[in-house]
């Protein structure tokens, strides 16, 4: 099934649709899914209300949402399956807790994009806000699994207390990317932010490039690892195409936070001094 | 059937189901790579005494491989499960590890699974990590040249073993050439090993002895020297005979490569091309080389 959701209704309120689980809209008939109910400001409404709503027969369960996507939040939050393709910039909270399926967004996503994501893949074609594959407030654990790859930039403590998973930008990071992160691993193809890694147990931070590293982080040498090019290889062939040139690169390694355990890694493809 | 001059038995060859595993062995270059596929592959000539059987698969170019490095996939066979990743513990801990620069994936999608990188691991010596991509598990063990990289589960399937075919001829000179040019043409079949020394044996065997405690003796009915001592399987005019023993990932690759292999042989020298079998007895699995020829010709 193939459900269009264009969002019609003018004005500036956000419409959260934190309470509506896209897998589950797949199985309704069209009528119903005019029943659902999302908040806009405080206020429950049904969707037919601000959406004009389509549906067709396809061989995939999709969903497509355009018109001003910018005051969706949430959306995607907690998807199992499925694809949800947003035309144009999307809200807070995108992909939030979701543990299968695709989530495209053709523009921007704003803060806490993929926030505690346990599985899917999750595809920003601009930029991302902050915290993005972080956990959520009061929680120990940021992402536990799936995939994030923004074309662009990813704003402040991305990853924070990630555990598994992967995330990807192709532009820069903000501040702290990694912050306090438990496994997993961050690749920021652009300049590092500062503070990466901060109180970071175990897993990877590879960046293209990287001025000057927190004290926690001792260098350990150059290397070609043999991970990396499975991890470039895996993006090249599903996901990003000019990555030839980096997979023969080597990195200079550095290990740390020593502050806490010294298991992780940052490794620097270009390492300013 | 004749094919060339070459009398096709009207018989069948005997084959039973195996457990497999395929292995992607990558290295910095193609011959480091075969270097360690063959280090891996070495001795697993046949199931009697090495209980497992193992040879070189395709040749891979880097943008097929999971890493982007040439590669060489292998296929390893044995008699159950947990022999066979006995085995892969074992060749990949002890030959494909040690090779310079290598990596070693799965390369069989298969649902049944076997963890051997989760032992393997344990080499590492606590300064092991893995990391999990699309939903598999990699184990990076620190070694003097970088990391040592291998997937944590092997995936096993059933495969087919003992396809063979059996070459008799009047030259042994041209019979040893036409039993090359089979190995060749068979090796060239995706998805089959010949796991014998440049896939052929010279020395046929049957189940049994007249020695207790020794499980295959030399099948004496086609040994040459043996024709005035036994009920020979040779006519007068045979002078050697060479067996390809074939290994594949299915049914229909084994007989693809045995087709393949019986066209390669048929070629002055060689006067008959049969088949071994134990009367149905031994497996489920039967080639019959006319069908064979028919239907890959």
């Amino acid at each position: 099934m193939r459900i269009e959701l264009e969002l019609r209704s003018p004005g500036n309120l956000l419409i959260d649709f934190g309470k509506l689980c896209i897998s589950d809209l797949f199985s309704l008939p069209p009528k119903e899914v005019e029943k659902q109910t999302v908040l806009v400001g405080n206020r429950k409404f049904v969707l037919g209300d601000h959406f004009k709503i389509a549906c067709f027969d396809a061989d995939k369960n999709s969903l497509l949402l355009c018109g001003e996507t910018r005051r969706i939040i949430s959306a995607g939050r907690q998807m199992e399956s499925g694809h949800l393709m947003i035309e144009g910039d999307a809200g807070p909270y995108t992909g939030a807790e979701m543990s299968g399926g695709e989530l495209e967004v053709s523009g921007n996503a704003g803060d806490c994009l993929g926030e505690a994501m346990r599985g899917g893949v999750l595809r920003v074609h601009g930029n991302a806000g902050d915290w993005c594959g972080s956990a959520q407030p009061g929680q120990s654990k940021g992402m536990t699994g799936g995939t994030i790859v923004v074309d662009g930039s990813i704003g402040d403590e991305a990853g924070a207390e990630m555990r598994r998973g992967l995330l990807v930008a192709g532009g820069n990071s903000g501040k702290y990317p990694g912050l306090g992160m438990l496994a997993g691993t961050i690749i920021c193809l652009g300049q590092l932010g500062a503070g990466a890694g901060m109180e970071m147990k175990r897993g990877s931070i590879v960046t293209g490039c990287a001025s000057e590293l927190l004290p926690g982080f001792y260098p350990a040498g150059d290397a070609n690892y043999e991970w990396l090019r499975i991890y470039l290889a895996w993006l090249q062939r599903y996901w990003l195409s000019d990555l030839q040139a980096w997979k023969q690169r080597s990195t200079r390694c550095f290990t740390g936070d020593h502050l806490v355990s010294g298991k992780g890694e940052i490794l620097v493809y270009d390492f300013l001094e | 059937m004749q094919i060339h001059g070459v009398l096709i038995d009207d018989t069948f060859a005997e084959a039973f189901p195996m457990a497999v595993s395929r292995l992607i062995i990558t290295a910095a270059s193609p011959r480091l790579a075969l270097q360690a596929a063959q280090a891996a592959t070495g001795l697993a000539i046949s199931i009697i005494g090495c209980a497992c059987e193992a040879g070189l698969d395709e040749t891979l170019p880097s943008e097929k491989t999971p890493d982007g490095r040439p590669g060489q996939a292998v296929l390893l066979f044995s008699y159950s499960s947990e022999k066979l990743e006995e085995h892969l513990f074992l060749r990949i801990g002890q030959a494909i590890l040690p090779s310079a620069t290598s990596a070693c994936f799965n390369g069989l999608e298969a649902e049944k699974m076997v963890k051997v990188g989760s032992r393997l691991r344990y080499f590492g010596d606590g300064y092991q990590s893995s990391k999990q991509l699309d939903g598999k598990r990699y184990w990076r063990i620190p070694v003097a040249d970088g990391e040592f990289v291998m997937e944590e589960s092997y995936g096993f399937g059933q495969g087919v073993g003992g396809g063979n075919l059996l070459l008799l001829g009047d030259n042994p000179d041209a019979v040893l050439e036409a039993a090359e040019a089979a190995a060749a043409a068979i090796n060239a079949t995706p998805g089959v090993i010949a796991p014998f020394p440049g896939g052929i044996c010279r020395s046929p065997s049957k189940p049994g002895s007249r020695y207790k405690n020794v499980r295959a003796s030399t099948n004496e009915v086609f040994c040459p020297t043996l024709r005035s001592r036994t009920t020979t399987k040779l006519t007068p005019d045979i002078k050697s005979v060479y067996e390809l023993v074939i290994d594949g990932l299915s049914v229909e690759v084994v007989g693809q490569a045995m087709a393949a292999g019986m066209q390669a042989a048929c070629r002055p020298g060689v006067v008959r091309i049969t088949a071994g079998n134990y009367g149905g007895k031994l497996g489920p699995y039967q080639f019959h080389l006319h069908k064979l020829l028919e239907a890959y010709n």
